[in-house]
C-alpha cells in the first residue's frame, strides 16, 4: 500500500518540470536622463522589471483599462526609489496581447519616461510570416500534421511522426501544449491505477471480514 | 531575324554540346572553376528538404574530409543493465562506422600535446584525446592520428542532459554538466522520462581512457549549469590543506536569468565560482580515505552578475564562461557571454582567502571590461563619446532582427596576431610591419588580441546574427573592429529577395559554438548551415581610421569603416564520403529532433593546432576535416579512405 501511495505521488509530481533557459524576464534600466530600452516586446508570462539606477525617487504606473485611474484590477502601481526594482509578471490569465504603456513619474508627479510594451499572446499567431521548418505549416486551421487532435494553428508542439517531438517554432513560444494522446493515455492509466487500488482494498477488506 | 539567328546558334550549341569534352588538348585536364554555392536554404518545399542528407553534402573546394567516427562503441547504444552507472565501458574498434549510430552529440573538447604531434611517452603521458558530450553519455576518442581516430570508451549516465564538457590539460579529469532546463522546449532524444535531466556537475576520472569513472558530483538546484570551465591555481595562498600545491576552481554558468532569487531563498549570481578543497588528486581511486576529500565537497567561493546600470536592459543571464590568461597583461580572465548584457570580462586572478559565496565583492568588483553595442555609462570608455560600444541605442542593441543581442558564446584568441602571423610563426617569416613583436616601439601596435562573440536565436525573421570581432588587446578597453554574417541572400516567404539569411525556426542557421585557430583563423558552427572558416588577420589593416592612422585609444569612435572579416570556406557534414548511403548503412536517426529534425546540425567544434578541425554533428557523430589554409607539412595526415567510384 505504501508503495502504491508513493507511485501515486510520483505520478502527480511528474508534470512539474522546470523551464528556464532563455529569457522570461526583461529588464528596463531607469537612469537619470533616459530609460533603456523605451520599447519592449515580450510574451505573456514574461516579467518586466524596472530597475532604478539613479538617485531619484520615482514611481511606475500602468492603466490597464485606460479609464484614467490606476486603481483597477490589473492596473499597476509601484514606488521606485533609488536602487529599487518594480516588476510585473504579465501572466496569461490577466494580460492579453496588446500595447501597454507604463509611465515613470518623478517624485513631484511629472512624467519622466514612457515605456511602450507590446505583449504578444502566448499562442502562435496564425498570420505570422515565420516559415516553420520540417515541412509543415502553421496557419492552416484545418491542418493537424501529427494527428494529435490539436490543430496546428494552436498546437505548440507539432509532431511529424507519432512519438517524435519537434522543436516548437516561433520566438513567442513559451512551452508545449500537452499532447492530447499522451494526456488521454495518462488519464486512462490513472483511472485504471486507482481502480486497481480500489479492487485490491476491497478484496483485502472482504478477506479480513 | 535576330530571333532566328539566336535560335540557330542555340540549336548549333545544343547539337555539339555532347561532344564538348572531345575538343580538349587531351592530356591536360581542364581547370575546374569553382562557382560559389550558398549552402543555406530557408524555405523547405518540393525542391529542398532539411532532412535530405545528400543534398547537404556541400563544401568549398579548399576543405577535405580526413576521417569520421559515428561514435558506435560496441554495437549497443546503451551499456548492459548490470554495468555500474558511475563507470564507462571500453569500446571495440571493430564497430567504428557501422550501425547503429547513437547520435545526440553536442559539445566537443580536445586536449593533448598537439605540437609534439601527440607523441605518447612510456610514463603514460602524452597523446591527444577528444571528449564528446552526447546527452546521456560522453565519448573519449584517441585523436593522436587525425586520419585514424579511435573510440576508446563511452561513459553512460542514467540522467541527462550532458551538453557541455571540459577536460583538464593533463587529460585526467572531465567535468560534465547535467542541466535541467528547456525540458519543455527541447525534446528528449530517447523519449525516456528517466533521462529527462538532473541539476548537477559531475567529475569523471579519465586517467584510464578505457575505464572512465565518476568520482564526484554536486547538485545546483533548480537547473544545474549550462556551461562550465575550470582552472588550477598554483600560486594561491588559501589552500585548505598543506599538501595542496595547486588549487582547483570551477566556473559555472547558471542558466537562470539574473536579478531573481532562486528557490533556495538565497540570491546567487549567474556566474558562480567554486573552490574544490584538496583538488582533483584527492579523488584518485587509489587514494586512501585519509588522502581523499571524502566528502567530495566543493565550496561556493564567489559570484558575479553585471551591474544593472552597466547594461541597456533586456534579458540578462549568463550563458557561458571561458577562462583565459591574457597574453599581454597576464591576467586570469573569465570571458562571459551574458545575452543582452553582452560580453563581460572579469578578472579572477586572485581568489580571496575568505569565501564570498554570494559574490558581494569577488569577483563582482573585478569586471575589467565589457562590450555591448550601446553606450552603458554617462562618460568614459562606455559613455556616449567613448570607444567601447557601437553607437547603438538600447532599442537597436536589443533588436535581434538587426543581428544584435543574445550574446551566447565568446572565444578569446590564445595569442596575439599581426597580419597573418602569430607568435607561433618563426620570426624570420614575420612581415616588416610586425617588427620585432608586440614590444616593438614602432610596429608593436600591429599585434592585436581579439575576442570573437556571437549570438544565438531560436528564430529570427530578418537575420542569422553577427559574429563580432572585439579588440581586447587592452582588456580594459575592448572595442569593435569587425562584424561578419553568413554570406548570401535569401528568399522570403513572399518570394522576394532578402539581403540576409534568416532563421525561420528551430535555431536552423543560428551561430552556435566556435574556436580560434592560428594566425587569425576562426571556426564557427551555424547548426544546419554548417561550419564556417573566417580569416580575421586582415581586419587591422583594412580598418579605415577617421584620421588616417590607427587609434586604438579612441576605439570605435576612431573608426570610419570597420575592418573586413574574410570568408574562407565552409563544410557541411553529411556522412562519410566513402559510404554511398550512410543514412541506412550507419542507421542515422533522421527523426532526431534534439537536432531540430535536420541534418546536419552542428553543435560544436575544436581546432587542433596541427591544422585539423574536429566537428561534432548532432545526428551522425564526429568529423575531422582540414582546410587547405591550415595545412602544416610537419603534421601530414592524408585521408586513408578511398573515394567511391563515380
Amino acid at each position: 500500500m505504501r508503495v502504491a501511495l508513493i507511485l501515486v505521488l510520483l505520478i502527480a509530481l511528474t508534470p512539474m518540470a522546470v523551464s528556464a533557459h532563455g529569457a522570461d524576464k526583461f529588464s528596463v534600466i531607469v537612469r537619470g536622463v533616459r530609460m533603456d530600452p523605451d520599447t519592449v516586446q515580450m510574451v505573456q508570462n514574461d516579467t518586466v522589471e524596472f530597475l532604478s539606477v539613479n538617485n531619484s525617487n520615482r514611481s511606475v504606473r500602468m492603466d490597464f483599462n485606460s479609464d484614467g485611474d490606476y486603481n483597477d484590477s490589473y492596473d499597476f502601481n509601484c514606488e521606485l526609489p533609488s536602487g529599487a526594482m518594480c516588476s510585473l509578471e504579465m501572466n496569461v490569465t490577466n494580460y492579453t496581447g496588446d500595447l501597454y504603456i507604463f509611465e515613470i513619474l518623478e517624485d513631484d508627479g511629472n512624467l519622466a519616461f514612457t515605456l511602450n510594451l507590446t505583449l504578444i499572446n502566448d499562442t502562435h499567431n496564425p498570420n505570422s510570416s515565420v516559415v516553420p521548418s520540417g515541412g509543415y505549416s502553421f496557419g492552416n486551421v484545418t491542418q493537424d500534421v501529427d494527428g494529435d487532435g490539436i490543430l496546428d494553428n494552436v498546437d505548440r508542439c507539432v509532431n511529424t511522426e507519432p512519438d517524435v517531438e519537434v522543436l516548437p517554432l516561433g520566438e513567442d513560444f513559451q512551452g508545449c501544449d500537452a499532447d492530447s494522446n499522451n494526456s488521454s493515455y495518462q488519464s486512462i492509466l490513472g483511472v485504471l491505477f486507482i481502480a486497481l487500488i480500489g479492487v485490491w482494498i476491497f478484496i483485502r477488506v472482504r478477506k479480513e471480514g | 531575324m535576330r530571333c532566328i539567328s539566336s535560335a540557330l546558334i542555340l540549336c548549333f550549341l545544343m547539337a555539339f554540346a555532347p561532344f564538348a569534352g572531345c575538343f580538349g588538348s587531351g592530356d591536360e585536364p581542364a581547370e575546374e572553376v569553382y562557382v560559389w554555392v550558398d549552402p543555406v536554404t530557408e524555405i523547405e518545399d518540393g525542391n529542398h528538404s532539411h532532412t535530405d542528407l545528400m543534398s547537404h553534402r556541400l563544401q568549398t573546394p579548399n576543405v577535405r574530409l580526413i576521417d569520421y567516427h559515428n561514435l558506435n562503441c560496441d554495437g549497443n547504444v546503451k551499456p548492459p543493465t548490470d554495468l555500474d552507472n558511475v563507470a564507462g565501458r571500453p569500446c571495440d574498434p571493430a564497430f567504428k562506422n557501422v550501425a547503429p549510430t547513437p547520435g545526440d552529440s553536442s559539445e566537443i573538447a580536445i586536449e593533448g600535446n598537439f605540437l609534439e604531434d601527440c607523441e605518447k611517452y612510456p610514463d603514460g603521458t602524452g597523446g591527444c584525446y577528444a571528449y564528446v558530450s552526447s546527452y546521456n553519455q560522453f565519448e573519449i576518442l584517441d585523436i593522436s592520428k587525425p586520419n585514424n581516430i579511435t573510440l576508446l570508451s563511452t561513459y553512460y549516465a542514467e540522467v541527462a542532459r550532458i551538453i557541455d564538457i571540459k577536460v583538464t590539460s593533463d587529460n585526467n579529469w572531465v567535468l560534465i554538466n547535467h542541466e535541467l532546463t528547456n525540458s519543455e522546449l527541447d525534446p528528449i532524444p530517447n523519449d525516456d522520462d528517466a533521462n529527462s535531466g538532473a541539476n548537477r556537475l559531475d567529475v569523471i576520472y579519465v586517467g584510464n581512457k578505457n575505464e572512465p569513472i565518476k568520482v564526484a558530483e554536486w547538485n545546483n538546484p533548480p537547473a544545474g549549469f549550462h556551461n562550465q570551465d575550470l582552472h588550477v591555481y598554483c600560486d594561491w595562498d588559501g589552500a585548505s590543506h598543506p599538501d595542496e600545491d595547486c588549487s582547483l576552481f570551477l566556473f559555472g554558468a547558471d542558466p537562470y536569468p539574473e536579478m531573481t532569487e532562486g528557490d533556495s531563498g538565497t540570491f546567487y549570481k549567474g556566474t558562480q565560482i567554486f573552490y574544490v578543497p584538496m583538488g582533483f588528486e584527492s579523488w584518485l581511486p587509489t587514494q586512501t580515505d585519509e588522502q581523499q576529500n571524502s566528502s567530495r565537497e566543493i565550496l561556493r567561493w564567489g559570484g558575479y552578475s553585471p551591474e544593472p546600470e552597466t547594461t541597456c536592459g533586456g534579458s540578462i543571464f549568463n550563458h557561458d564562461n571561458v577562462f583565459h590568461i591574457h597574453p599581454i597583461t597576464g591576467q586570469k580572465l573569465l570571458y562571459v557571454s551574458y545575452w543582452g548584457a553582452g560580453l563581460r570580462i572579469v578578472d579572477v586572478t586572485n581568489p580571496p582567502l575568505i569565501p564570498d559565496p554570494e559574490g558581494v565583492s569577488w569577483p563582482q568588483d573585478d569586471e575589467v571590461g565589457r562590450w555591448l553595442g550601446c553606450s552603458t555609462a554617462d562618460d568614459g570608455w562606455y559613455g556616449p563619446d567613448g570607444g567601447g560600444h557601437a553607437g547603438m541605442s538600447a532599442n537597436e542593441w536589443l533588436d535581434q532582427n538587426l543581428g544584435n543581442d543574445n550574446i551566447h558564446y565568446a572565444v578569446p584568441y590564445d595569442h596575439l596576431i599581426c597580419k597573418d602571423v602569430s607568435q607561433y610563426v618563426d620570426q624570420s617569416q614575420w612581415p616588416t610591419e610586425c617588427g620585432t613583436g608586440p614590444d616593438d616601439s614602432v610596429y608593436g601596435i600591429n599585434w592585436r588580441h581579439y575576442t570573437i562573440i556571437a549570438p544565438e536565436y531560436g528564430s529570427n525573421t530578418n537575420h542569422t546574427g553577427f559574429v563580432w570581432t572585439i579588440d581586447t588587446t587592452d582588456p580594459a578597453k575592448p572595442f569593435l573592429v569587425s562584424k561578419w554574417k553568413l554570406p548570401g541572400q535569401s528568399i522570403l516567404p513572399d518570394g522576394t529577395v532578402h539581403d540576409n539569411h534568416y532563421i525561420p525556426g528551430g535555431y536552423i542557421f543560428s551561430p552556435h559554438n566556435g574556436d580560434t585557430g592560428t594566425n587569425g583563423h576562426v571556426y564557427w558552427t551555424h547548426y544546419h548551415a554548417g561550419n564556417w572558416l573566417t580569416d580575421h588577420s586582415g581586419i587591422w589593416d583594412s580598418i579605415v581610421w577617421k584620421d588616417g592612422t590607427p587609434s586604438p585609444d579612441l576605439g570605435w569612435q576612431g573608426i570610419e569603416t570597420l575592418g573586413e572579416t574574410e570568408t574562407l570556406g565552409y563544410y557541411l557534414p553529411a556522412g562519410p564520403e566513402w559510404i554511398a548511403d550512410p543514412t541506412s548503412e550507419l542507421g542515422y536517426d533522421m527523426a532526431d529532433c534534439w537536432a531540430s529534425c535536420m541534418i546536419p546540425f552542428d553543435w560544436g567544434l575544436q581546432y587542433d593546432p596541427r591544422g585539423y578541425l574536429f566537428i561534432s554533428e548532432m545526428v551522425s557523430g564526429v568529423y575531422v576535416v582540414q582546410f587547405d589554409e591550415d595545412k602544416d607539412p610537419r603534421f601530414d595526415y592524408p585521408p586513408l579512405w578511398t573515394p567511391l567510384e563515380e
